[in-house]
């Protein structure tokens, strides 16, 4: 080691290690802050969350694994009770046509985030219908 | 000499620490983009905004006047904090979007206050509004 870096001169190796250490640090407590502030809804307002938009793409696209990963933990029963229902979703000719963020609110560790889906059905009947998702440490806890 | 050397450190670390946030705020992806088309926003309906004021002054005959009766056990129903118990002590309702296609109209509320525990809860509901009546609760 001492030969790799040996000819660089020590001031040079203190300052890209103090950059770099200090770079580390910083990402490290930026990722950090941002998800706390994510989870617990500071500063959010009004504004849809990264997670609710991500939940509702996975659930128009049927992603059983992907949904249950958003879910707080549950038992291998009920996931498996999950992936039936993706399964028999998957099968049916259910087509998204339109996902519309309405809007949400946060309190606590708690926020809603409520969307309007509409789908086309097998007879090509459209529907529009609600959904309200309440979402806590950026896991979704209820689904309305 | 020794004072320079700590302090051209600290000035170091602490570049190092602004520019590590910096380029975390950078590269974070935020929100996905929507794969969906989206409809159009429109202003919050008349019937929800009289029972949204119904449902923050506790005036049950407003909301019995302005609900039908299917609808409104479909409203109770919905108030349900998500620990499963009824929100009693209602503190903010507040309209947070809609949206309209085919005659349906969605106005979307959220609803802030206590459970019959005296725990904080935060519900959200949607009216579904036809021919300006309230139709259903979800």
């Amino acid at each position: 080691m001492g030969r790799l870096v040996g000819w660089i001169p020590a001031t040079v190796r203190l300052a890209v290690g103090m950059l770099f250490v200090g770079g580390v640090v910083g990402f490290a407590l930026a990722a950090a802050g941002s998800t706390v502030v994510a989870d617990q809804g500071w500063f959010s307002g009004s504004g849809e969350s990264a997670q609710a938009r991500t939940y509702m793409i996975r659930l128009l696209s049927r992603d059983a694994a992907g949904l249950n990963a958003m879910r707080p933990e549950q038992d291998v029963i009920s996931r498996a009770l999950s992936e039936q229902s993706a399964q028999q979703s998957q099968q049916s000719n259910v087509k998204a046509l339109s996902l519309t963020y309405l809007g949400g609110q946060s309190q606590g560790g708690l926020s809603v985030h409520i969307y309007a889906v509409e789908v086309q059905g097998s007879g090509g009947r459209q529907q529009l219908f609600p959904l309200a998702l309440t979402l806590s440490g950026g896991r979704v806890v209820l689904t309305r | 000499m020794n004072e320079a050397r700590a302090a051209l450190v600290l000035a170091l670390f602490v570049g190092g620490v602004v520019g590590g946030a910096v380029l975390q705020r950078v590269t974070d992806a935020g929100v996905p983009q929507n794969p969906y088309p989206s409809l159009d926003r429109i202003d919050e309906p008349a019937v929800g905004a009289q029972v949204a004021a119904a449902l923050l002054n506790s005036d049950s005959r407003a909301l019995a006047q302005l609900v039908a009766p299917e609808a409104l056990t479909a409203l109770r129903d919905a108030l349900m904090s998500p620990m499963g118990t009824p929100v009693v002590d209602v503190r903010s309702v507040r309209f947070v979007g809609a949206t309209a296609k085919d005659g349906t109209t969605l106005a979307a509320y959220v609803l802030t206050g206590k459970d019959v525990q005296g725990t904080d809860a935060i519900v959200g509901f949607v009216f579904d509004i036809q021919n300006g009546e309230i139709v259903g609760v979800n």
